[in-house]
């Protein structure tokens, strides 16, 4: 039999010396809050990894880039790209003649709202999904966690060889790290604690005997129906965000857009326009624009509901797996206490 | 000497021991049916992808995706397939904006270019790593970092992408070494396989890496480029099928003309019959009648309508019956009318009873009657002194509240039949009704008319797809094809576009000297001319057939004259009788015929004299320039009357607007010019060497309003001097030469002789045009200097992002590329280099 090579408990180093370590926030794989605190941490230090240390790795050639540090630095794009989409909307329009330039800035500026609202949209509404998944299953398919790195040292001397990563435990559908679940009964604790609650609150009921096993291949049915009605209802709100940006009210607030918060009465004046705007905007997305006949009229409307079925179809497909009972005999689903009435 | 770590951690693992879980395994079994223990044979491999094959492989990466949603929505996708949601997801977004934004936009070209915009963003992402890595690198250093693979469960996938996980296996000891042979990796060196690969891994990294950093800046600049090189081609494309869809709907006219027909005020008429079957023609009902049958149409053309109804529903014998119901609607309709201006208990004293009412029109003898309309006017007359009687005697009877009679007679009395309590009420009970035979003869009405605006819509749509002051017009692309060559052809620097742009005094001022430089030099004439002609001709060739009146049928103008003519006509006969309406169709002044005419004619004058007085322009300055066929600078004229005239002949042709002063003649000149000098101007290179206009003058210059004889010859030297004889013989060849010669002497006629076009009553051949204002409006066309001016911003605010954004995209991709040759770089060991 072959055994895992679990380097965790025995804490194997692999550095020779007692040089100074690098103090790392973590020594073993560990599952992680999803808050906004450890989201807003985590986010950061992904996007300054990506910026500074993974693309000085990448650009060496270094040994131990790897496909995590790859796909953080897709990042990059997605900002510098909206950056520059905002650009090259706006960028040339103060060289234009008066006229034109007001044409092209307010055209420009919607785009450049656009690009805010798409980015915006894109990264909150996942929630619209995953949370009541969450609520409805107990399974939070976003929990994040670190995971500690061994790289291969540049050489003898390297003693800085650990590095973090961080993961979402259901990142994988077909090697969720189940692990990370399992509670340490050396600890006093119940092993199967996570799964008996899911097991619990999807109908699966109390006192299973290998909670587990029951609700590992439905937490990842769950997995994989929510990770695709998130993708998907993303994409169709950051689109119902770039078509709010797209109403005519917003280029009030362009007239007095500032962000001299110093200048206090302006950008007062400028964020209760703001308001003005945004409110004007969604009633023109609802209701369409003037004079708009036929599907023009209809098209905001229908680009919102789009996107909320989009998600309300994605939570009652993800939620509807729960269900059903994989391999449970009569002997769990019938309460041998309870009062059964045969007709 | 340091610890070989590997060897302690081995020597320290521990050991454990297997569970025996089949105590029954028979080994020797086992050993001797090895095979299913054998791994199965991998089925991974290289991607490579031949153009013959790319459309089978997209249909079947459709066909994945397509099945990877379907596994995602059954929650049984696997990592690979999930992956591949991500992509559905940001094209079906990107549609939706597009679909969404394009529902925001007017016109065709630019619904078309959200779609391009969405096309070109993805096709942008995909192109850059093809162009600005993938090529480089596969040239420097030999093998492809885009390079896919597809493993054993079909799932394709980059070789390079994961670092740490490439199938080296898949590539063969041969493609590596060849790829080593290009890389210049020594052939005898230990090991060459794994550096080879190292060196590969090496390169990868640093591309990917390359990719991600310079994606983001590349791939907006990449789709704006593209959308602006489809812009073009698309609009001419487009263009080409509304210009084919305005020419189908007057080749099927007839085919065409019941897809418009729009037969719900028929359908409200037939309801209407329905609902008052054989009941009296009251005003009201009268009123509906008409509303319905005008509904659609235009104001004037409803009330020639209204008027012809009028006179067919006012039936020839109708007959008013005064009953014992028409009373009851005076006393009824009387307070309605008066109960805002007096009290309702004054109210009831004044408007006598039903019984008054009856009684008086019994005393008439005219109760239970049928009254003529000239009889009921007896009537009217009669409750209106009845009424007088009435207020006359309350106002005895209360002194202190006196009331005004002719105030309230006048809110009764005087007033239309179809507005008038009184009048309404005697009205009411009419022997005309609405019978089949009234109705058969409005819906024959109702038919004609509605007929008639279905074949008006195809023709009004035929103008907007052709014509119309909208952009994407056969006429607009037309136009905007002459005038976006323009500085091209004028050879205008992109300095001067720059120094230039900023208004039309300016674009002036660099449009006359280029006109100078051009006229002084033959080639360069020939050249501007030949080519300006050739862009007219086509022009012209695309709008002709919208104001020729061709023999052919199916011309424009000869189905209005035959829709026009042939209504007309149907509404004259005795049957119908709607003379009126016929009169408005097709009468002589401003009937709607000659709208639906003139509005494209109009349309295609403004085009074409705006093209021909640029042509005239140039003539006049190859004119200038060359000193031939001046004679309106005559011996007779002095040098200095002369040098004026030519400078503002030469202004006026360039910036001169029907409004602005220039064409007013606002020219400040010398009021004593010198007499005793009448030579020749003389010119130079184009420009005239001006003696006197440039002196200073005692007193200073001032305009004269009153020489006549000023404006007549700058009038003869524009229009009516004979074209150069280079211009005569380079347009000679043109469908539009005898066009410019009319246009010539209509400008002559219709300018010079205006009433106020320059100044009052300076008419140059005596008589007074009649052309209306919009008409020398249409004449004078777009100046030239316009016309350079709006041309130069656009293409200056093209040019200017195209440098900003397109040299950064150049700057990006050279560093990209430059890039490669730093990558890959590793030590060779040490061995070797013995």
């Amino acid at each position: 039999m072959i055994l895992p090579v679990n380097n965790i408990d025995r804490k194997i180093n692999f550095t020779s010396g007692n040089s100074e370590k690098k103090k790392l926030p973590y020594d073993k794989d560990t599952l992680l809050k999803n808050n906004f605190i450890t989201r807003t941490r985590i986010g950061y230090e992904k996007f300054t990894n990506a910026l500074t240390l993974y693309a000085a790795k990448g650009l060496k050639g270094d040994r131990n880039a790897n496909f995590y540090e790859f796909l953080t630095m897709g990042t990059v794009p997605y900002i510098v790209g909206s950056l520059m989409l905002m650009s090259v909307f706006n960028s040339a329009n103060k060289h234009f003649a008066p006229f034109a330039r007001t044409k092209a800035g307010a055209i420009g500026r919607k785009m450049a709202l656009g690009v805010l609202f798409y980015g915006i949209l894109k990264s909150f509404t996942k929630s619209f999904v995953t949370q009541p998944v969450k609520w409805l299953t107990g399974v939070d398919t976003e929990v994040p966690y670190a995971k500690v790195n061994y790289e291969l040292p540049d050489d003898v001397y390297d003693t800085d060889i650990m590095s973090i990563e961080y993961h979402k435990a259901y990142e994988s559908k077909e090697f969720p790290r189940w692990d990370l679940f399992y509670k340490s009964e050396a600890h006093g604790e119940t092993r199967n604690e996570y799964f008996d609650k899911v097991a619990k609150k999807i109908g699966l009921g109390d006192n299973l005997k290998d909670s587990d096993q029951e609700v590992k291949p439905l937490i990842k049915e769950i997995a994989v129906k929510t990770d695709m009605a998130k993708t998907l209802s993303s994409y169709l709100w950051a689109a119902a965000g770039v078509a709010y940006a797209f109403q005519s009210p917003w280029e009030n607030y362009f007239n007095v857009a500032t962000l001299k918060f110093w200048k206090g009465e302006k950008f007062l004046h400028s964020l209760k326009i703001f308001k003005d705007s945004a409110i004007e905007s969604a009633k023109e997305l609802i209701h369409g624009p003037k004079g708009a006949k036929g599907f023009a009229k209809h098209a905001g409307k229908a680009m919102i509901a789009v996107a909320a079925l989009s998600s309300l179809a994605g939570i009652v497909n993800a939620v509807s797996s729960t269900n059903k009972p994989s391999k449970l005999d009569a002997g769990d689903v019938i309460q041998k206490d309870g009062k059964y009435v045969v007709n | 000497m340091r610890p070989n770590l590997i060897q302690t951690y081995i020597s320290n693992m521990p050991v454990s021991t297997p569970d025996k879980k089949d105590r029954n395994l028979d080994i020797e079994y086992v050993l001797s049916n090895r095979t299913f223990i054998k791994p199965l044979k991998p089925r991974g491999h290289l991607v490579n992808t031949g153009i013959l094959e790319t459309p089978a492989v997209v249909a079947k990466d459709l066909l994945y995706d397509y099945k990877s949603l379907k596994k995602s929505a059954k929650g049984t996708a696997n990592d690979h397939e999930l992956g591949k949601i991500n992509d559905i997801g940001m094209k079906v977004g990107g549609l939706a904006i597009a679909a969404y934004l394009m529902t925001r936009k007017q016109t065709p070209l630019t619904k078309a270019m959200e779609l391009v915009g969405l096309a070109s963003f993805f096709g942008a992402m995909s192109i850059w790593p093809k162009v600005a890595l993938q090529f480089p690198a596969r040239l420097i250093h030999g093998f492809d970092i885009r390079q896919q693979y597809q493993d054993s469960f079909g799932r394709k996938k980059m070789f390079f992408q994961d670092p740490q996980y490439i199938p080296w296996d898949m590539v063969s000891d041969e493609r590596i070494n060849k790829i080593g042979n290009w890389m210049g990796v020594p052939k005898d060196m230990p090991n060459r396989r794994e550096f080879i690969q190292e060196k590969m891994k090496k390169t990868a990294i640093q591309n990917n890496t390359m990719w991600m950093l310079t994606a983001g800046f590349a791939t907006p600049i990449l789709s704006a480029l593209i959308c602006n090189a489809c812009e073009k081609p698309l609009k001419g494309y487009l263009g080409n099928i509304r210009s084919q869809r305005a020419d189908k709907l007057l080749a099927n006219f007839q085919k065409e003309f019941p897809k418009f027909k729009d037969s719900s005020a028929m359908e409200r008429l037939e309801i209407l019959y329905s609902l008052n079957k054989d009941n009296i023609l009251t005003p009201a009902l009268r009123e509906e009648i008409k509303e319905n049958i005008t509904s659609g149409m235009d104001g004037v053309t409803a009330s020639a309508i209204r008027k012809d109804l009028d006179n067919i529903l006012q039936l020839n014998d109708e007959k008013f019956i005064i009953d014992k119901t028409v009373p009851e609607k005076l006393v009824a309709n009387t307070k309605k009318e008066l109960q805002k201006l007096i009290p309702s208990e004054i109210l009831s004293k004044i408007v006598p009873d039903e019984k008054s009412f009856a009684n008086l029109f019994r005393q008439h003898k005219l109760f239970g009657k049928k009254l003529s309309e000239t009889e009921l006017k007896k009537a009217v007359a009669l409750t209106g002194a009845h009424i007088k009687d009435s207020i006359l005697e309350y106002n005895i009877k209360n002194p202190e509240s006196q009331l005004n009679v002719k105030l309230i007679l006048n809110r009764l009395i005087n007033r239309k039949v179809s507005e008038g309590p009184i009048t309404t009420a005697l009205h009411s009970n009419s022997t005309g009704r609405f019978n089949s035979s009234v109705m058969a003869n409005l819906r024959n009405i109702s038919k004609i008319l509605t007929d008639f605006k279905a074949k008006n819509a195809v023709l009004d749509q035929y103008v907007f797809l052709k014509s119309a002051a909208a952009p994407e017009t056969v006429v607009a692309n037309a136009w905007n094809e002459v005038t976006e060559s323009l500085p091209k052809l004028f050879n205008i620097t992109s300095s001067e576009i720059t120094n230039a742009r900023h208004d039309r005094k300016m674009a002036g001022k660099l449009l006359r000297d280029k006109i100078e430089f051009i006229t002084s030099n033959e080639g360069e004439y020939d050249r501007v001319v030949n080519s300006l002609a050739e862009k007219i001709s086509r022009l012209d060739a695309k709008i002709k057939m919208l104001d020729t009146s061709s023999a052919s049928k199916e011309s424009y103008i000869s189905i209005v004259d035959s829709v026009f003519d042939d209504v007309s006509s149907t509404l004259k006969d005795s049957r119908i009788s709607m003379p009126n309406t016929a009169e408005r169709l097709t009468g002589a002044k401003g009937s709607l015929k000659n709208v639906q005419l003139s509005y494209v004619s109009n349309r295609l004058l403004g085009v074409r004299s705006s093209l021909y007085r640029l042509l005239n322009t140039l003539d006049f300055y190859k004119r200038i320039s060359t000193l031939e066929n001046i004679p309106a600078l005559h011996s007779g004229m002095p040098r200095e009357v002369k040098e004026e005239l030519v400078e503002l002949c030469k202004k006026m042709s360039v910036e001169g607007t029907t409004s602005d002063f220039m064409t007013k003649f606002y020219e400040l000149r010398n009021p004593n010019p010198n007499t005793t000098d009448f030579s020749q101007i003389v010119v130079e290179a184009g420009k005239v060497k001006n003696k006197y206009l440039t002196r200073e003058v005692k007193g200073g210059k001032v305009d004269l309003p009153n020489d006549k004889n000023f404006f007549t010859e700058a009038i003869r030297l524009l229009f009516e001097n004979d074209l150069h004889p280079k211009t005569t013989e380079l347009l000679s060849n043109t469908v539009f030469a005898g066009e410019v010669n009319e246009y010539r002497k209509a400008c002559a006629s219709e300018l010079g002789d205006a009433f106020y076009f320059a100044k009052p009553r300076h008419l140059v051949h005596g008589v007074q045009s009649d052309a209306s204002s919009y008409k020398q409006f249409l004449r004078m066309g777009m100046s030239p200097d316009q016309m350079f001016n709006v041309t130069i911003k656009e293409l200056f605010n093209t040019k200017k992002w195209l440098k900003m954004f397109g040299g950064l995209g150049l700057g990006l991709l050279g560093v990209t590329v430059l890039a490669q040759f730093t990558f890959g770089k590793m030590k060779t060991p040490d061995e070797v280099k013995k």
